[in-house]
């Protein structure tokens, strides 16, 4: 029995970094806990009204809480959802088709690009490596007419093509990657070839296991900008637009949506959260075990 | 095309292999940044020296040399004054920016039960803030309230002025409170990528340094001065290049406003000109801090 306590007290401080005061840490978690407060309090609000009856939006003073939870917001939103000629699955289904399909192509080419970038030197990779920091200043909001009429002359106007492959030129994943890289130390890259595998394999088996965290974020950072791409511009066939332009038509009506709006803010929400806690999840799952000899 | 350039007829050296191996690497991303960023880049200079308009099979231009460009600096007062308030701004907020995600990012990082919890909470703003969920909060659920111009301060701050005065709170003590109140939250607002950037540096430190650390007798503040701050510091540059940039960009502002109207306005030439000399004002500010920081910075 002791024996036993004892052996567990052994394996807990063992697995405690640091000695750290009680004092610290209640202060630490006092600190998490109220900034944390800070960055729900949006959330609950969403949550919130998303549930609120119609009067309430229009009670002054606002009020934070709702006092009558109820469903009729959802129900409106479904109501005013299936009016429209084309159907929810269908949006839904142009959403995830082309956001998943982004985020998959992206990760991968974005990943597989910034590896030569970071170890290799060749003629033209430092002009390549300039170019996507000035790229990530000169935003979509300015290269959008011009990017706008090469889609027109690639004939991809009102296909999904228009929403996906400018989404595949984001530099953004490939800056992250390429920074991250330049930490993996070369021995451990040099140490593959020697063992003689080729450069595709130890992009594979050495390269992206060590920078797992950051192909997370680039999952996150493409799903989340994809999924929220409204696309007006570049898709008017209805039947292919994506959920974001449904949900806004919603609340174009003005304030006598506000219910429904909030409803569908809600509800927009939910899949880049998802992901987020997926591809989180999976990083902390296996940053446990492998820890990166430097 | 190796051949060719190959004069003695041999397998290919590890160099040439390598730099082949770079390009066919590259080449599926390079494609599209061609196609997405080069070719419409090109484009809007072309733009920004002409006056354009739009035609019957196109667009029209009409060369005008740099007119645009002096008209923007020599008679567009409001250009040049948003240009440096932007980049005053920028250098007040971005320290405090990457500071206080450091200490959120190293909160994280701690381990402790819902720990993924509480790292989904702080990428929510993330989430909430880009696209169509802040429109439809803002238009719709605070329509009937006085909203603060800024798209950061969602959370209505009367809410709580008001419950202060319910509780006979001195009124400067109120102003103080929901002050600090305000400027917390618009900073946990703008720091979710730049937590969730740090904290993915954080868990590539190897905990055996810790340990090693622990064995020596250090405490939690050497450790991070020694440990974890030399660590972390290529991802400050990372995320100091990623924040100003972010600020810069971000759509909000007085001069990207101006630049999307004159888009707008199909005034095509002149939005043109001036995005080029605000890009080039943002390249040279960033040229600036990567100098600073490239001697500051430990490389592993």
């Amino acid at each position: 029995m002791l024996s036993a306590v004892k052996r567990k007290r052994i394996r807990v401080s063992k697995v405690k970094r640091l000695s750290r005061s009680p004092v610290t840490t209640f202060f630490l978690a006092f600190m998490l806990f109220v900034v944390g407060v800070f960055m729900a309090l949006p959330m609950v609000y969403a949550v919130v009204s998303a549930f609120k009856p119609m009067e309430e939006f229009f009670v002054f003073p606002p009020r934070f809480f709702v006092i009558n939870p109820t469903t009729d917001n959802f129900i409106l939103m479904g109501q005013l959802m299936s009016s429209m000629w084309v159907s929810f699955e269908r949006y839904l289904f142009n959403t995830l088709f082309v956001s998943g399909l982004s985020t998959l192509i992206y990760t991968f080419i974005a990943v597989l690009a910034s590896y030569p970038l970071a170890k290799h030197r060749f003629p033209g990779s430092k002009v390549i490596r300039e170019l996507i920091v000035t790229a990530l200043m000169f935003t979509s909001a300015v290269t959008g007419v011009a990017q706008y009429i090469i889609l027109a002359r690639l004939r991809l106007i009102n296909t999904y093509g228009a929403l996906l492959l400018p989404s595949l030129a984001s530099t953004m994943g490939v800056f992250l990657c390429m920074q991250n890289l330049t930490l993996v130390p070369d021995e451990m890259l040099e140490s593959g070839k020697i063992d003689g595998a080729g450069e595709y394999r130890i992009w594979w088996s050495l390269v992206v296991p060590n920078i797992k965290p950051v192909v997370a974020t680039i999952v996150i950072f493409q799903f989340q900008s994809v999924w929220n791409q409204t696309g007006h511009h570049l898709i008017f066939n209805e039947a292919l637009k994506p959920l974001a332009t449904a949900l806004s038509q919603i609340t174009s009506a003005g304030i006598s949506r506000a219910g429904a709006g909030a409803a569908a803010s809600l509800l927009l929400m939910i899949p880049p959260i998802l992901v987020f806690i997926i591809s989180q999840g999976k990083v902390m799952e296996t940053m446990v075990n492998s820890g990166i000899k430097g | 095309m190796i051949k060719s350039t190959n004069r003695k007829p041999r397998p290919m050296s590890l160099e040439r292999k390598t730099k082949w191996f770079g390009w066919v690497f590259m080449a599926p991303w390079l494609l599209g940044l061609i196609y997405f960023f080069i070719i419409p880049f090109a484009s809007s200079f072309i733009y920004s020296i002409n006056f354009v308009t739009i035609g019957e099979t196109g667009l029209d231009y009409e060369f005008l040399g740099l007119k645009n460009y002096a008209y923007m600096l020599q008679e567009d007062a409001s250009f040049v004054r948003d240009v440096v308030g932007e980049v005053k701004n920028v250098l007040t907020q971005v320290p405090i920016i990457l500071i206080y995600s450091i200490f959120v990012a190293l909160l994280l990082n701690q381990k402790f039960p819902g720990r993924l919890f509480a790292r989904s909470l702080f990428f929510i703003p993330v989430i909430i803030a880009s696209g169509l969920v802040i429109q439809i909060i803002q238009k719709d659920l605070f329509a009937n309230t006085n909203m603060r111009a800024d798209e950061s301060s969602i959370f209505q701050i009367g809410l709580i002025s008001e419950i202060l005065g319910n509780l006979n709170f001195a009124s400067d003590l109120i102003n103080i409170i929901t002050t600090a109140v305000a400027q917390i939250f618009d900073l946990s607002w703008k720091s979710g990528v730049q937590i969730l950037l740090f904290l993915s540096a954080l868990q590539r430190i190897p905990p055996t340094y810790y340990e090693v650390a622990s064995v020596e007798g250090a405490n939690a503040w050497d450790a991070f001065w020694k440990i974890t701050f030399p660590v972390l510091s290529p991802s400050c540059l990372l995320v100091g290049v990623y924040t100003i940039v972010d600020s810069f960009t971000s759509q909000t502002n007085p001069v990207m406003k101006n630049i999307i109207t004159r888009f707008n306005e199909v005034k095509y030439g002149y939005a043109s000109a001036s995005a080029i000399i605000y890009f080039i004002v943002i390249g040279a500010f960033l040229g600036a801090v990567m100098l600073l920081a490239r001697k500051r910075v430990h490389y592993t």
